[in-house]
């Protein structure tokens, strides 16, 4: 029933509805107390008034001023961060795709010595590498 | 011309003035609507600097599309749609930034709901009030500030949150459910 009185205050109920919220509103002082309390409820947030500080007007006209002049009113930082840095990500991922291609063009593989720029060394080279004597 | 004289004029003549370059006439129509816009801006974000720079950024916007405005709905209404939009984009990124620096127990904690006192004096309702805005969800709170705070019907209320009239219902009614207890101890 605490359903329908919430529903009582912002939609039209059916004809029926209506009937059983009355009914209920007979039978029941929980629910007419239920809904003083809701209305207060209601009259205290309609009570709040907001308002900007002074020279609101001014400073919005300033900044109209400035629009008109053509300067920037308010940078978004964030928002200019992420799309700079999408932007330079998007430029990092496609040079190492670049990059990876011409390594694989020149190299004709793309093994850890084609990244390292390290030619292969066989244990053959190796041994006789250590076994050379001025 | 005297910017007194501006306050005669209708919305629909201020604004083809202001097209025309007369800022006087935009800064009449500022008057009229920061009422409005604060309403809006404040009860979504509550009483504090970002609000007032969420303001000034809505009168900018509106500003900018003068042009395109044709006046399909009345200017209030889409001056608070503007202003809801950034409110709740104001939100968003409050909450990314919050995301960055707390873990997630805290942001569920970024609210507090008001502690039991008396509503003797204004600055106390205002406050508690605030408050019990603050502790709703973004989506629940833009439905009472455009509902019970700004007295938009459900239809305007759907049409500026651009969501089906059902939806403005039942978040209205769970946010009345949720503000009733947060309200218990004052009503």
């Amino acid at each position: 029933m605490f359903d329908l009185l919430i529903r009582s205050m912002n939609d039209q109920l059916t004809a029926d509805e209506d009937k059983q919220l009355q009914q209920a509103f007979k039978e029941s002082s929980e629910l007419r107390e239920e809904k003083i309390k809701l209305n207060k409820v209601g009259k205290l947030l309609s009570s709040r008034n907001y308002s900007f500080s002074d020279g609101f007007r001014n400073r919005v006209m300033q900044a109209v001023s400035d629009e008109k002049k053509g300067k920037v009113i308010s940078i978004d930082f964030t928002r200019t961060f992420t799309s700079m840095f999408n932007r330079i990500a998007v430029a990092g991922v496609a040079a190492i795709v670049l990059l990876v291609i011409s390594l694989y063009i020149s190299h004709g593989s793309l093994n850890v010595n084609t990244f390292t720029g390290v030619d292969p060394i066989s244990q053959d080279n190796l041994v006789s590498v250590l076994l050379y004597e001025k | 011309m005297p910017v007194g004289d501006y306050a005669s004029y209708s919305d629909s003549e201020l604004i083809e003035k202001a097209k025309h370059g007369e800022d006087v006439a935009f800064g009449e129509l500022v008057s009229r609507y920061e009422q409005q816009v604060a309403g809006t801006v404040k009860g979504m974000l509550g009483d504090n600097a970002a609000a007032e720079d969420v303001g000034q950024e809505t009168f900018i916007r509106f500003y900018r599309s003068l042009e395109k405005f044709r006046g399909d709905s009345a200017l209030g209404t889409y001056i608070t749609r503007i202003a809801i939009n950034l409110s709740l984009n104001e939100i968003k990124k409050q909450k990314k930034v919050i995301s960055l620096f707390y873990s997630r127990d805290n942001e569920e904690k970024e609210y507090d709901v008001p502690e039991e006192r008396d509503l003797e004096n204004e600055s106390d309702t205002k406050e508690l009030v605030d408050k019990a805005l603050l502790a709703l969800k973004p989506e629940f709170r833009s439905v009472v500030v455009l509902r019970m705070l700004q007295g938009y019907s459900t239809k305007k209320a759907a049409s500026i949150l651009n969501v089906p009239a059902g939806t403005i219902l039942s978040r209205l009614a769970r946010a009345q459910k949720e503000l009733r207890k947060i309200f218990e101890p004052f009503v």
